[in-house]
């Protein structure tokens, strides 16, 4: 079963977000704190990190940064969960391997997810 | 010293003598050489006459009560042998003649030149603007009077009036373009706003209505099933609208950046994302190679998505669906376009098609937002270019497109390698 964090402030759609991802099958470990993203993921060890652009207290150029450094965290994805009008650019300029846009469509979201792990696979 | 050499200079036509009386001494250290031989030459009475005369300035001596005791020089339409005995106000004209009796006063007292412009109604041509400059005169004797030049500063002032004006206007445009910059960075706070505050709800809108929907919560009977699948049809909708607006804002708001890339790699790319989302059609793409073009190309991005969407989305009840894109070879301007056999359109509905908000196809399988070829039009007019189309109902659309003019020295080598890929 793949693992994904997910990081969202708001709660509601961290919640919901959750459920529809654990429908589709995924194991998810929701974050809401920006301070505890580093170190769920070293515990998790998940495949996916699905992070929100946004959060009160959070560099995303800095974690990102941090997580390219830990040895443990290689094979993690890190894909940025926003609702911004330009996800392409706020993904560039962090240096995430992809984007989900908020909001997205439940019915795809399995094998848009799927795309990038096996991206990530075949690297 | 200066005062000698003036009194000596400017003693009126006819009474002043060839030499100055004061010797030739002080005389050199005051007049330029060239200057004094001339004077030497042609007597300084004539060659002063000669230079007020081409200034186009007149000169006058007043006595100490004001009145023109001789005058040299002609202004426009003046005579001045008619002045003599005449106070200075009546011989410029002017209903400030308090003014000017007041300025003669001062310049008396002072011992300091001073000046000021005065509408001129007599002599001088209708609306003169003249400029009345007096300095203080005093004779060998002890005798008091004042020169006056009197000069015509019509178009002068004209002039500094439409230089005030100018910066006036041009302090107008400097706030003008201030506004303006306020104004776009509140459109992008709005933009920010749009998208950030209408998604975020959407988005947990969208996964409760999914997860109540799959039976995530407990089991729906099912007219609440059909009740939530509007909800979810509602809210693609609305987020669609939401990202064709921030398209269009995109592309309204973005400096054009022009330069080279290979509009053949990005319409493939586009094309392949359109696949992927709707992997159930066969759809035929024909795309040239390579096909280079000198635009910015994070807004023509913007305008192709939404004619190859269109495209996609009005080939759909085709069985052979077929969407083209290449470059015509028959116009000087290169020319490009985007064409499907899918439904067509009205040609009678043409000149609406890239209005904002206007849909042309009333049925609501194809029902747009209104805004994605509004937003094509956009991109192509921010590029001075041009965007129509031609069409047959029932049998296809093309859109065509130029991207006005490619400046710079990779213009040409842009221009051979897209009719070299038009023709693979």
């Amino acid at each position: 079963m793949t693992k994904i964090v997910l990081a969202d402030d708001e709660a509601d759609v961290l919640d919901s977000t959750s459920m529809v991802l654990r429908m589709k099958g995924y194991r998810v470990t929701p974050v809401q704190d920006s301070t505890q993203i580093l170190s769920t993921l070293k515990r998790v060890r998940p495949r996916v990190l699905l992070q929100d652009v946004y959060m009160p207290g959070l560099k995303l150029d800095n974690l990102v940064r941090a997580i390219r450094r830990e040895p443990a965290l290689r094979a993690l994805q890190i894909l940025i969960f926003t609702a911004s009008a330009n996800a392409e650019d706020a993904c560039r300029r962090v240096g995430a391997d992809g984007f989900v846009k908020k909001p997205f469509d439940a019915d795809t979201i399995k094998s848009t997810l799927e795309r990038f792990i096996i991206e990530r696979r075949g690297r | 010293m200066g005062r000698s050499h003036r009194r000596r200079v400017l003693r009126p036509a006819g009474r002043a003598p060839k030499k100055a009386p004061e010797g030739g001494a002080a005389r050199k250290r005051l007049v330029r050489p060239g200057l004094d031989s001339a004077g030497d030459r042609f007597g300084w009475s004539s060659l002063l006459s000669a230079i007020v005369k081409e200034s186009g300035d007149v000169w006058l001596l007043l006595d100490d009560a004001g009145r023109v005791t001789s005058a040299i020089g002609h202004g426009p339409g003046l005579d001045p042998t008619t002045w003599i005995g005449r106070p200075l106000a009546d011989v410029v004209g002017t209903t400030q003649g308090t003014d000017l009796a007041d300025l003669r006063r001062r310049v008396r007292k002072s011992g300091v030149p001073a000046q000021m412009d005065l509408k001129a109604l007599g002599a001088a041509p209708k609306d003169a603007t003249v400029r009345v400059r007096l300095s203080p005169l005093r004779g060998p004797l002890g005798e008091r009077g004042t020169l006056a030049m009197v000069r015509d500063v019509t178009r002068l002032t004209l002039l500094e009036r439409s230089e005030a004006e100018i910066q006036n206007l041009s302090d107008k445009l400097a706030r003008r373009v201030l506004d303006l910059a306020r104004a776009n960075r509140e459109l992008e706070t709005f933009s920010y706003a749009v998208s950030h505050e209408l998604r975020t709800p959407l988005t947990v809108i969208e996964n409760y209505a999914h997860i109540l929907l799959k039976g995530g919560i407990g089991s729906l009977d099912e007219p609440s099933a059909r009740a939530l699948r509007a909800i979810r049809s509602a809210v693609h909708r609305m987020a669609d609208l939401i990202e064709n607006i921030l398209r269009l804002s995109r592309v309204t708001r973005l400096p054009v950046r022009r330069q080279r890339f290979d509009l053949a790699e990005m319409a493939r790319s586009i094309l392949s994302e359109l696949r992927e989302e709707d992997a159930g059609r066969r759809v035929t793409a024909v795309v040239p190679n390579r096909l280079w073009v000198e635009a910015d190309p994070q807004i023509i991005q913007v305008a192709l998505i939404n004619l190859l969407t269109n495209a996609w989305n009005f080939t759909k009840k085709k069985r052979r669906a077929r969407i083209e894109v290449g470059q015509t070879s028959q116009t000087r301007t290169p020319t490009y376009y985007v064409r499907d056999n899918g439904v067509g359109f009205d040609m009678k509905d043409a000149s609406r098609l890239f209005q904002l908000f206007e849909r042309l196809h009333p049925d609501a399988e194809y029902r747009g937002s209104g805004i994605g070829l509004a937003t094509v039009g956009r991109a192509i007019e921010r590029h001075d270019g041009a965007v129509w189309a031609k069409a047959v109902p029932g049998r296809g659309a093309t859109f065509y497109f130029t991207l006005g003019p490619a400046p710079g020295p990779s213009a040409p080598t842009g221009v051979r390698a897209e009719q070299k890929g038009g023709r693979r």
